[in-house]
Formats: structure tokens, C-alpha cells, sequence
């Protein structure tokens, strides 16, 4: 019939040793190589991630700089176009002054030219008129006339005189 | 008959008889180990075929584990998967001529069912104290730890009878048949003790992992 024996001892020893055997021999160096390799896999995937973030933050600061660029590009744009209207501004300012400058410049020279060609003119018109009043004279005058022309002249001449003694008395 | 059911003393060592099943347990582990050594002596990051195999039973042993009580896979993996090449192995061991399996004596599967019935209390304390693991015992009510003790002790008898008689059984019907027609009936039954041997197998190994996550869980869930 069914017995227990020693033997029962004998196979739990066995069984126990074989536990040891096997997770040296089996087991070990089975998860060893397991664990490996996910390592690997996992340093791998950590590394596809990694190069991922590098390349996704690479492309952030090229956008980054691009928009920066293009907003600099923009504002010189503005700039230029400012100054070129302050610029168109003040030139036409200036063009005005200058222009003012110039008018009034030929305005008083042409005064004074004007003054210049009315004084000639005046002196000439006194030329030709004595000249004529002489030969005038010289044809018409007679030598009563003479004398009266004389006595008139002295008459004036000591009126004046007369006119001027009397204001420096008064004073 | 009374051979198969208790072979005889081959030598003695000290004490301890040296039966036929245990020269046979002894040519298992060898097969086992020697095996083993030849697999993962060349472990390389990318697996050959070999590798694949053994990568492949221990993976399998682990989700086993991981699927009843995730976290312990590791922890179980020894008693579990030797538990699991060593009667699978045993039971085809049938299949060799001359040779019995060391599963079809009792003593065998009774000292495997002893180690169970051990493992479970000392993972249970390792894991979550002595306390803790008495406190299975009363739970849900202290009336029920004397239930508890049978339950165990019956367990371990069970698992022991159950591995026994089917390969027993099955080693005493190849011989009848052998007895009645040597040459071709024998065969079907050596072929279909294949298919047993490795669900006796399978059954031991998945109770063994179901009392063992069973006490590492706490008391109470």
C-alpha cells in the first residue's frame, strides 16, 4: 500500500537543491538577460525621447528667432518709413524757408534797385531839365528880367535868412 | 504493482534509502541542470532560437505569477518555476524506456506538496509580517481558523494524491497494456500521458501560485 518512507526526506532535500541549482544555472542568468535588455530598450527609447525634446526645442528657438527677426525686420521698416516722412517734412520746411529766404532777398534787392533807377532817373530828369530850363533861359531872358530874377533870388535869400535869425532868437 | 508503488531500496546513504524513484529524480535534475547550463551559457541581447525557448518558460512562469499577485513575480519565481520543469520533466520521464517517474511514487509529490505547504506561510510572513499573516487565520471570524488549518493541511494532501495517482494511474495502465498487447496499444496511451503529464504539471504549478498570492494578500480583501 501507499507508504511513507525515508525517502520523502531524500526528495525534499532534492527538491531544495534543485531550487538552488536552477536559479543559478536558469533562472539568473534568464532575468539577467531579460533585464538587459529592456534596459537597453529603455535607454534606447530614452534616447530617441531625449534627441526628440533636443530637436523639438531647436526648432522653438529657430521659430523663436525667426519671428524676432521678422519683428525687427518690420519695426526698421516703420523706423525708415518715419524718418523718411520727418525727413520729407523738414526738407520741404526747409525748402520753404529758403524759398522765402531767396524772395525776400530779390524782393529788397529789387526795392533797392527800384530806388536806385528812381534817384538816376530823378537826377537825369533834373539834368535834362536844367539843361532845357538853360537854354530856355539863354534864348528868352532878357536883362530886365535878369535883374528881377536876381532881386527875387536876393529877396528869398534874405527872407530865409531873416526866418531863420528870428526861430534862433526865439530859441 | 507493489514495485511501482514502493521501489526498492537500491543503497543506502547514512539513513536516508536511495530508491529506483530517487536515481530517477537525480537523472531529472541533471537533465535539468546540465540543460540549463547549456542554454544560458551564451545569454545575447538579441535571443537565438534556444534563448527564445528558455526566455520564452520564464517569461511565461513570471506573467503566471504577475497575473495573480502582480509585484511577486520575481519573488516566486524559483519555488514556481522549478516546481514547474520539475514535474513536468518527472512526468515524461514515463516515457524513457526503463526509467519511472519520480511524480508516480508519493513520497516525491508529497515532499513537493510539504515545500508548498511551507512556502506559503514563510512568503506570507516575509511579505506582510507575522501579524498580519496570523490575522488571515481569524478572518472573517475567529470560528473559522480551525477551518483554515484543515483547509491547508487538506490542500497539501490533495496536491500531493492528485500528481501521484494520475501519473501513478497512468504508469499502471501502460504496463497492464503492455501486458495485454506490447507492441501497438501501449502507444496511444504513452502519447496521450504526454498531454496529462504536462496538465498535471500545469494544475500543480497554477494551485501552488494561487495559495501563495493568496497569502501575501492582506487580511481582509
Amino acid at each position: 500500500m501507499l507508504q511513507v518512507d525515508r525517502s520523502l526526506i531524500f526528495q525534499i532535500i532534492n527538491f531544495i537543491v534543485l531550487v538552488f541549482l536552477l536559479v543559478r544555472f536558469l533562472f539568473k542568468p534568464v532575468l539577467r538577460a531579460l533585464d538587459r535588455r529592456s534596459q537597453k530598450i529603455r535607454s534606447e527609447l530614452e534616447e530617441i525621447e531625449k534627441t526628440r525634446e533636443e530637436l523639438r526645442k531647436l526648432k522653438e528657438k529657430y521659430e523663436e528667432e525667426e519671428r524676432s527677426i521678422q519683428q525687427r525686420y518690420k519695426e526698421a521698416l516703420e523706423r525708415a518709413n518715419q524718418e523718411a516722412l520727418q525727413m520729407k517734412a523738414t526738407i520741404i520746411e526747409e525748402a520753404y524757408q529758403e524759398a522765402e529766404k531767396i524772395k525776400r532777398e530779390y524782393e529788397t534787392r529789387a526795392q533797392k534797385e527800384i530806388e536806385r533807377l528812381h534817384k538816376e532817373l530823378r537826377e537825369e530828369i533834373a539834368e535834362i531839365a536844367i539843361a532845357i530850363a538853360g537854354k530856355i533861359l539863354q534864348e528868352h531872358i532878357t536883362p530886365q528880367i535878369q535883374e528881377r530874377l536876381i532881386d527875387e533870388l536876393l529877396d528869398a535869400a534874405l527872407n530865409r535868412i531873416e526866418s531863420r535869425l528870428s526861430i534862433a532868437h526865439e530859441k | 504493482m507493489e514495485e511501482l508503488l514502493n521501489p526498492h531500496v537500491i543503497f543506502w546513504i547514512w539513513v536516508l534509502p536511495v530508491t529506483k524513484t530517487v536515481i530517477a529524480t537525480w537523472l531529472v535534475m541533471a537533465f535539468l541542470v546540465v540543460g540549463s547550463i547549456l542554454l544560458t551559457r551564451k545569454m545575447t541581447l538579441v535571443p537565438g532560437r534556444l534563448q527564445n525557448v528558455v526566455e520564452l518558460f520564464v517569461e511565461a512562469i513570471l506573467n503566471l505569477i504577475e497575473g495573480m499577485s502582480p509585484g511577486y513575480g520575481r519573488q516566486f519565481l524559483p519555488l514556481v518555476g522549478t516546481l514547474a520543469l520539475f514535474i513536468g520533466t518527472s512526468n515524461l520521464a514515463n516515457l524513457v524506456p526503463g526509467l519511472q517517474a519520480p511524480t508516480g511514487n508519493f513520497n516525491t509529490t508529497l515532499a513537493l506538496a510539504l515545500i508548498v505547504f511551507f512556502a506559503v506561510p514563510y512568503y506570507g510572513i516575509r511579505n506582510q509580517g507575522l501579524r498580519n499573516y496570523l490575522k488571515t487565520y481569524i478572518s472573517p471570524s475567529p470560528i473559522l481558523a480551525p477551518f483554515h488549518i484543515i483547509g491547508e493541511i487538506t490542500r497539501t494532501l490533495s496536491l500531493a494524491l492528485r500528481l501521484f495517482g494520475n501519473i501513478l494511474g497512468e504508469e499502471i495502465i501502460i504496463a497492464i497494456l503492455f501486458m495485454l498487447a506490447p507492441l501497438f496499444l501501449p502507444v496511444p496511451m504513452m502519447l496521450f500521458s504526454i498531454f496529462t503529464g504536462i496538465i498535471q504539471a500545469y494544475i500543480f504549478t497554477i494551485l501552488t501560485v494561487v495559495y501563495l498570492s493568496a497569502s501575501v494578500e492582506k487580511a481582509g480583501h
